[in-house]
């Protein structure tokens, strides 16, 4: 059997062998350019998905924004119809208790523009909320507003260093006055500090934001179980940037690196 | 000077050039390599044939040991799973052990080895092969930015096309044929050309990357 085998092979015209070993040559040379064909799609694919997969992460996170948001501005809505419309019932019943009594005591003229400060206290609050409401102006006035009702209680102070125009759109504008508001929060719940600092600063095409304070630090390594760092990393995200938190025993430093689109430069 | 004698030589400037930015850096053994062809086969082959002092397969002997031991490692240091390393060490020791043997015993240092030269030939294939394979599983993988892929291109197809040559070389009724010496020259053209060739495009592959690392671009691959 293998006799008979070894005599067809010997059988076999020379140039046939020539031929096929020219074909195997050639097959071997076709299967590396298929080899990168079929690598290339197969990336190609890869990127499309990872391009999908990101622009529905990010459409999810601007849902995200937009449903905080519209939580914001009904809680402003509440604030101010609800609580602000109780409080200036109760001011106007102490008013008239005032004005009944002839001498009226200091007590009751205490009691009433400690109610009058609440009540301009959440008019302003629920403005702030309200994103109708900061659509109106700019992120430089609207901080403004914000550095103002804080300084108001006289417990805080905060610095803002402001640039003259910030080239944002409206609605990045919103989402990074909202961050800013976070660290800014943040910094007053957590650092008790004396001071906070808002500086602004634009080198194109980004914008720079740092806010720090004078508190007493946290640990950056911990991880938190609240919202607030992960809504102001996601919204940083939806604006393309980043976000980083550094801490020492003198304070804390939040710094927001802002890329401007082409038609915000 | 033959063709590809001048395709060795643009691949070891290429490998002389790109030398410093060979990533990762047991490539470079490769560029050492190609000094030691181009030695051997532009300067003490041809001095050789022209002197007739001993034989010129005593250089291609000795030059083909040092070629194996050198393929080998880079495989090795190429494969990263454990096994496989002590499989190519096993595969080493048998190539360079069978091609000793075929010299010393079987043959003669006078002589090719063309049994042992195709277990090597089909070895290397092999190894190749895997490479391919293994960068086929990954989920994202710039094949193009690739140099261990382009070596492992150059090996597939140099040893491929050279274990067909040297299977048709033992055919006994192979020289009867007027065109054989014709397809030997042609297959061993092909071979050296498309070799040389993808080692060029390995070393130029090395000099993209370093400078994307450089301007820290994306990395080739995302495993």
């Amino acid at each position: 059997m293998l006799f008979e085998l070894q005599q067809s092979v010997k059988e076999i015209p020379t140039s046939f062998i020539q031929v096929a070993g020219l074909l195997v040559i050639f097959l071997s040379v076709i299967f590396i350019f298929f080899l990168i064909i079929s690598r290339q799609r197969q990336n190609h694919l890869f990127l499309q998905q990872q391009i999908q997969k990101e622009a529905f992460e990010k459409q999810l996170l601007q849902s995200q924004v937009e449903v905080q948001e519209s939580t914001y501005t009904a809680m402003g809505k509440e604030l101010h119809d609800n609580v602000g419309q109780l409080l200036s019932t109760a001011k106007m019943m102490i008013g008239s208790v005032q004005s009944q009594s002839e001498n009226p005591s200091e007590v009751l003229k205490t009691i009433s523009q400690t109610v009058g400060q609440a009540i301009n206290e959440i008019r302003t609050l629920s403005k702030s909320l309200s994103k109708d409401w900061l659509e109106q102006f700019n992120l430089v006035e609207n901080l403004a507003t914000e550095v103002k009702r804080i300084n108001a209680a006289d417990k805080i102070e905060v610095h803002f260093n402001n640039v003259d125009k910030l080239g944002l759109l409206a609605n990045r504008q919103i989402i990074l006055f909202r961050i800013i508001q976070e660290a800014v929060q943040n910094a007053i719940k957590h650092a008790s500090p004396n001071n906070i600092y808002i500086n602004i600063t634009t080198s194109n095409p980004t914008i720079i934001i740092v806010v720090s304070d004078d508190g007493k630090g946290f640990d950056t390594n911990f991880k938190s179980n609240g919202m607030g760092t992960l809504n102001m990393r996601q919204r940083t995200n939806l604006l393309n940037g980043n976000i980083t938190w550094t801490s020492t025993d003198n304070g804390c430093t939040v710094t927001v690196n802002i890329p401007l689109l082409p038609e915000e430069m | 000077m033959k063709l590809y004698q001048i395709i060795e030589i643009v691949a070891l400037l290429s490998g002389l050039i790109f030398y410093k930015t060979i990533r990762p850096d047991f490539l470079k053994i490769i560029a050492v390599l190609l000094i030691i062809t181009v030695i051997n086969e532009c300067l003490i082959v041809p001095y050789i044939k022209m002197t007739g002092i001993i034989n010129r397969n005593y250089a291609y002997n000795i030059f083909s040991l040092v070629d194996i031991s050198i393929w080998f490692f880079t495989f090795y240091k190429i494969e990263n799973n454990k096994t496989f390393k002590k499989v190519i060490v096993g595969a080493a020791l048998i190539c360079l052990a069978y091609t000793l043997l075929e010299l010393t015993v079987l043959k003669s240092w006078e002589l090719l080895h063309p049994d042992s030269f195709r277990v090597y030939n089909i070895i290397m294939v092999v190894m190749a092969t895997r490479y391919f394979y293994i960068i086929m599983l990954k989920e994202y993988h710039n094949i193009l930015l690739d140099s261990i892929f382009w070596i492992s291109t150059g090996c597939f197809l140099f040893h491929f096309i050279f274990f067909v040559n040297i299977t048709m070389l033992a055919e006994d009724k192979f020289w009867d044929e007027k065109t054989s010496r014709l397809i030997f020259n042609f297959l061993h053209n092909i071979a050296n050309i498309l070799y040389y060739n993808c080692l060029s495009i390995a070393f130029y592959v090395c000099y993209l990357n370093y400078n994307r690392a450089l301007k820290k671009s994306p990395p080739a691959s995302y495993k």
